[in-house]
């Protein structure tokens, strides 16, 4: 599928979605995903466990393509209108439907509705729109508990269905400090080299922050954008090969390289420094017309130590 | 509006009135810092009343920029005054707050960190008022990125009813159960984003430190003393 056709895709409504639901599965099925979907945003704000699933799979994918100029930003859905509804991620060669449940047990088959049925709906639902390698996912706060979904999982589901971990904590903090797996996604997305654990949270708040502008479906690199602008300094928004420290200003550059005891890094598009115990980022990125300003600022008033550069700092 | 007494309260009556008075002086920005410092000095009293004999490790005082110079001063003052002076280690550190789609951060843009020891070490945390916590959260979990202290006290004159539970929530149980929380006056009430009585209003501008964003521009004294000890080009 061309880029052309994903984001054709990426505006096809709710309602044509429920239409085509109707069509497929009668109107009832339509009523049943209408009703889903409308619980679904209702109850967005405290479903926890799902909006910190989709800023991760967003921090995922920003680790992803941050980097890649080649390849085009994927989108990401929240509650779309469909069977499998959390969250879905529209690749150009594949389109990935997430289902979160927040449980001790889940079943694929109990109930009126049961859950096997609608990863069967959403995936042939995906078929007739074309979607590119549509695959479904049950998502569970237990590897045991995925453990026994995989057992378990009905074999008219099993092609295009997965079962995926993903932790369940009460805040962001938690999900930082108890999972080093979560640290290890983050990091790349810092806006320094070393960060410690609150500038990881305040990676993940940003996204989670961003996600919360999500409109259905977006693209991903938007997510990112909205992110860093409600909260400057938070997130590398440039890919981590550009050589960030040539954006200096070269007279900038000159003064800093003469001041004793002061050492400054802007490899991920931030300028951070240290000097006798104290430390700090300036919190937009070094394109920004407020960086240029403060580049401007010192090399005008040309300090000749730290004590004379700091005040010059927001 | 309701507020009720902790148990430091009723041993310190003269500290619960240092709280009371602070509500009254608005526009007072001297006596406002000064009253603050001396609370930081009631609450040192409680911290250092709480330590074994044995007590030999750093006492590491973590404080915002709007706090150092008047009630994080004050709770150093007792420490020194007790024979703790040379344990003190100071971690000054300023804070943004923001909130966006109902997500609040507080990230540290700034700090200042004397180094300490990773093991032994005891943690005071220090916050003119706490309140929905996520100050003195992102403040906490810098420090534990230096080091796991042997004890945590978070001090503060005022806090929010709840504001405990609050910060416990935010770190895993093991840890939280060790957080040892020293206040004198416990608020019920929040108009707006300020409780009430609380601490007589926006603590930077009761402190003559102008707003959220100008007390960020401000490098505490005592920031600048310890500093030029420890640094002899900052002088």
């Amino acid at each position: 599928m061309s880029v052309a056709e994903g984001a054709t895709l990426l505006l096809r409504n709710a309602e044509e979605r429920f239409t085509a639901i109707e069509k497929l599965w009668g109107s009832d099925y339509r009523d049943y995903a209408k009703r889903k979907n409308i619980g679904g945003n209702n109850s967005q704000k405290g479903t926890r466990y799902e909006d910190l699933f989709l800023a991760v799979k967003v921090a995922e994918m920003v680790v992803d393509f941050l980097d890649d100029d080649n390849s085009p930003w994927p989108s990401v859905g929240s509650q779309v209108a469909g069977l499998v509804d959390d969250v879905a991620l529209y690749f150009e060669t594949k389109t990935n439907y997430f289902q979160c449940k927040n449980a001790k047990s889940v079943s694929w088959t109990a109930g009126a509705r049961p859950i096997s049925q609608d990863f069967e709906r959403q995936y042939l639902l995906a078929g007739h729109f074309g979607e590119p390698n549509p695959s479904t996912w049950m998502v569970v706060p237990s590897r045991d508990l995925k453990a026994a979904l995989l057992a378990n999982m009905p074999q008219n589901i099993g092609s295009h269905s997965d079962v995926a971990f993903f932790p369940y904590c009460r805040n962001i903090f938690l999900l930082v400090q108890e999972h080093e797996f979560i640290k290890e996604l983050l990091r790349p997305l810092a806006t320094v080299e070393a960060p410690s654990d609150d500038q990881l949270c305040g990676v993940l708040s940003v996204l989670l922050a961003g996600c919360g502008q999500l409109q259905e479906r977006c693209h991903v690199r938007q997510i990112l954008e909205w992110s860093a602008k409600l909260h400057p300094g938070q997130i590398r928004m440039g890919p981590a090969s550009k050589n960030w420290n040539e954006v200096l200003e070269p007279a900038l550059v000159e003064i800093l390289a003469m001041m004793e005891g002061l050492s400054y890094d802007a490899r991920r598009g931030f300028f951070s420094w240290v000097a006798f115990g104290t430390s700090g980022l300036f919190p937009f990125n070094c394109s920004d017309p407020r960086f240029k300003e403060f580049s401007a600022k010192v090399v005008e008033n040309q300090p000749k130590s730290f004590l004379e550069l700091e005040p010059l700092f927001p | 509006m309701s507020s009720y007494l902790t148990e430091f309260a009723t041993r310190d009556p003269e500290a619960v009135q240092l709280v009371r008075d602070l509500t009254d002086l608005k526009g007072r920005v001297e006596e406002y810092r000064q009253h603050m410092k001396e609370l930081g000095e009631h609450l040192g009293r409680c911290v250092v009343d709480s330590f074994s004999a044995e007590m030999s490790g750093d006492i590491c005082v973590v404080c915002t920029v709007e706090d150092a110079d008047f009630l994080a001063q004050g709770v150093i003052n007792t420490l020194e005054d007790k024979g703790y002076g040379g344990h003190v280690r100071l971690v000054c550190l300023w804070n943004e707050r923001a909130k966006a789609n109902g997500v609040s951060i507080s990230p540290i843009v700034k700090q200042y960190h004397e180094e300490f020891s990773a093991e032994g070490s005891i943690f005071v945390i220090v916050k003119s008022i706490i309140s929905g916590a996520c100050v003195v959260k992102t403040n906490l979990l810098r420090v534990l990125s230096f080091a796991r202290p042997e004890r945590i006290f978070v001090v503060a004159p005022v806090m929010l009813d709840g504001a405990d539970d609050r910060l416990r929530d935010e770190f895993p149980s093991t840890l939280a159960e060790s957080f040892e929380f020293v206040h004198y006056v416990t608020d019920t009430e929040k108009q707006g984003e300020e409780v009430v009585p609380g601490i007589g209003g926006s603590v930077y501008e009761n402190l003559g430190l102008g707003d959220s964003k100008e007390k960020n521009t401000y490098l505490p004294h005592i920031v600048k003393n310890r500093r030029a000890r420890i640094y002899a080009a900052c002088v």
